[in-house]
Order: C-alpha cells, then sequence, then structure tokens
C-alpha cells in the first residue's frame, strides 16, 4: 500500500467528499502542532535548561521530540527561570544546522594561508592536545597556557575543565577572574595567566 | 459562544522579537513569511527622543477584506471571530494580500528554507506549501486544545494577553478592564499604549489602516 500521508489523505477525502462533512472546515487544525501532524509516534518530553547565551541564567526549557527528532522547544514552567527568548526558542536551528561542526579538524596548511581542514579521529585530537600542553608545561611552566574562547560561548566549560586538568590550583584563582568579565560583559578570557 | 481577542500592551514591549522566533519555530515558516512583527518606531529630539515598538500582527478583522474578496471562499472567519486559511483550496492569486490593510498576509512564492536544501524537523509541515497565502491563525489548533498562542506564551515581557473576551471572568477580560486597554475598532484586537505615543504608531481600524496603505 503505498504511504498516505495526512496531506494526500486530506487531499483525497476533499476531492471525494468523503469525510469532509465528519473533519468540518477545520481540518488543517486538527493537530495542536503544525509540524509532523502526520506523525503518529507520540511526542517525547524532556526537559533541560538552555546554553544558547552566557551559561549564566540557565533558562528552562521544554524540549519536546518525536521520531528522535527534535521539533519544539518551548518555556518550561514550574522552573525557576520560566522565561525564554528569542535565542532559547530558536535553538533547534542551531541543533541541526547543516554547517554545523561535529568531528575535530585538523589544519593541514600553515597559517597565513587560506586554511584547509581534515577530519580526524577523536583519539588522534586529544593526543595532539595533550603532548602540546604537556609540552609547554614541562618547558615553560603549566601557568604560560591562556585558554581563550570568544563569542560561541558554548565551549566555556569545556574549556573550563580543561584548564582545571592542566594546572588546578591556578586555574581555580583565575575562575573568579572569569566571573568578573562575565559579568563586565568582556568576552570570555579564562586563562592561567 | 467565545470569542477570541488579544491585548497587545506596547508599554510592556522591549522589542526582543521572541514573539516572531517562537511563531516561526512554531509553524516554520519559510524565511520572510512572517505571521507577525516588531517595529521600532522613534519620536521627538535628543535629549527628549522616545523609542517603542509596533507590534503588527493579523488583526482578525470582524468584515475582514480578504475574506470577501477570496474568489475560492480559501480564507474565512470561524465561528470566534478567527481570520482562517484552507491550504487545500487557496489557489494563491494573492488578492486577499492586497487587500488585506495591515499587509498581514504573505504569498509564498519561493520554496526556500532557512538551510538551502535542508529541512529542519520543524519545518517538514510549512515546506509542503507553496504558492498559499499564510498568516496568523492565533493558534487556533493549539487554542481549541487549550493552550495559548505561541507568541503569547513565550513573550518574556507579558505584552500580549490572549483569551475569550466574551467571558467576563477570563484573563483578558479582567486585564482589558484593569489597563483600560481600548478596541481597535471592527478588530479583534485590544492595546495598551505608552501616554504620549503619537496617535499614528498606535494600531489602526481597517478603515484608516487601508487609507494609509492607499496612500503609500
Amino acid at each position: 500500500m503505498p504511504k498516505i500521508t495526512r496531506r494526500t489523505f486530506l487531499k483525497i477525502t476533499a476531492a471525494t467528499g468523503v469525510g469532509a462533512s465528519v473533519l468540518g472546515k477545520n481540518v488543517l487544525f486538527q493537530s495542536a502542532d503544525p509540524a509532523l501532524a502526520e506523525s503518529t509516534s507520540p511526542e517525547v518530553v524532556k526537559y533541560s535548561h538552555c546554553v544558547q547565551c552566557n551559561h549564566t541564567p540557565f533558562c528552562g526549557m521544554k524540549l519536546i521530540f518525536k521520531d528522535d527528532k527534535l521539533y519544539r522547544i518551548e518555556k518550561r514552567s514550574d522552573y525557576n527561570n520560566n522565561l525564554i527568548c528569542a535565542k532559547g526558542v530558536a535553538a533547534i536551528q542551531e541543533l541541526y544546522d547543516p554547517e554545523r561542526l561535529l568531528y575535530p579538524m585538523k589544519r593541514t596548511n600553515p597559517k597565513g594561508e587560506p586554511a584547509q581542514w581534515e577530519r580526524i579521529s577523536w583519539d588522534e585530537a586529544l593526543e595532539t592536545i595533550a603532548e602540546k600542553l604537556n609540552g609547554v608545561k614541562e618547558k615553560y611552566g603549566a601557568e604560560k597556557v591562556a585558554f581563550i574562547t570568544g563569542d560561541p560561548k558554548e565551549p566555556r566549560s569545556a574549556l573550563m575543565r580543561l584548564a582545571y586538568t592542566v594546572h588546578f590550583r591556578l586555574s581555580q584563582l583565575r575562575y573568579r577572574i572569569f566571573h568578573l568579565f562575565l559579568g563586565s560583559g568582556f568576552k570570555l578570557q579564562a586563562y592561567i595567566r | 459562544m467565545a470569542t477570541y481577542g488579544m491585548v497587545l500592551n506596547l508599554d510592556h514591549c522591549i522589542g526582543c522579537y521572541t514573539c516572531v522566533v517562537a511563531c516561526k519555530m512554531f509553524y516554520g515558516t519559510r524565511p520572510g513569511v512572517d505571521y507577525n512583527g516588531v517595529v521600532p518606531v522613534e519620536w521627538d529630539e535628543f535629549p527628549n527622543a522616545k523609542q517603542r515598538y509596533q507590534l503588527p500582527i493579523c488583526m482578525h478583522c470582524i468584515d475582514a477584506p480578504c475574506v470577501t474578496v477570496c474568489p475560492v471562499k480559501a480564507t474565512y472567519t470561524s465561528e470566534e471571530g478567527v481570520v482562517l486559511m484552507d491550504y487545500d483550496k487557496c489557489i494563491g492569486c494573492g488578492l486577499c494580500v492586497t487587500a488585506c490593510p495591515y499587509d498581514a498576509r504573505t504569498l509564498v512564492r519561493d520554496d526556500v528554507t532557512n538551510f538551502e536544501g535542508v529541512v529542519l524537523p520543524h519545518e517538514e509541515e510549512a515546506s509542503d506549501r507553496l504558492n498559499v497565502v499564510e498568516k496568523c491563525t492565533f493558534c487556533y489548533g493549539t487554542v481549541k486544545n487549550g493552550g495559548q498562542p505561541m507568541c503569547t506564551v513565550h513573550c518574556p515581557g507579558v505584552c500580549r494577553i490572549f483569551g475569550d473576551v466574551d467571558d467576563p471572568e477570563s484573563e483578558i477580560s479582567k486585564y482589558i478592564k484593569e489597563k483600560n486597554a481600548v478596541r481597535v475598532e471592527g478588530t479583534h484586537i485590544w492595546y495598551v499604549a505608552p501616554a504620549d505615543m503619537p496617535k499614528e504608531f498606535l494600531p489602526m481600524t481597517p478603515v484608516d489602516a487601508a487609507k494609509a496603505k492607499a496612500a503609500k
């Protein structure tokens, strides 16, 4: 049997007159949610908080999945920060952005030229980073490493954990400065001297 | 019988565009197809310059010109006073777009999505539709199931109050009474505006809006 989507079903019923009187005028509004309305699989609701801006307000998010796809984000009621802004509502666009970086990439040509990249494995990426960081740490000392992220702020927490790993005590000291920067609207500079 | 209405509190609006984005994400509309909007307006001179935001949206006119002109009856007024579209009937002639005094309708001409060649999960329904006119529906399906329109749900400034204006006990009826909200004559929209906001920036009646559109 060919797959009958909800839309073609409507067309058939409209053409034959069958069902039109049952469904009435509001055939297009039978489902509360317009997207994925023809899917019969159940909605799965999960809860989280938003990470679209500074990782500080932690606005609540209600995430609605269907067929393992996130297709709706709403604000989370009964939660301390239950407001959500335009960025939070639009987070699906970031999640499913076709140009989103999903794998570690390694630069294949020297800096100064137009960049060329190749995909490498996670193991290779972690080994390269550890090797270089440990090299600097042994040669010059851990406090000579700077950890900086710019405006895509998502790597901040990961970067802070990395800074802890390289030198726990110093990075803890700088953590206070990190929050000072956040408060005064500077770009994040989570660094060890 | 319920009659749906919406209050726009222009005094509370901070111009954050959450209403627009929430609507676009809910309906998965194509680029350039917006059911509502935010328009910054300015008046007076420095040092007393003021800025506020207009909130253009389908006003759900009582005698809607778009319903009158539609040759195939694809657009109709529901029993709650909401102007709705039947996409299966729409032939995409665009008469209603011309007739609408508020420019609240968009004819979908281009088969484009927000990311080129990719249909995101929330866009699946809207990417089916082409050469039809789309507009604000007061989120009729959601409201019928006991919900609220998406712009109302997500507005951080609580500028938008939606509900049944026939019921004197409803939130919107109480709000209208408390804030002395002004009804835009001939529509289902009420508004509360800052006292000093010039009249030309306030929501207009369909007749005035049609005149303003003709003068453009």
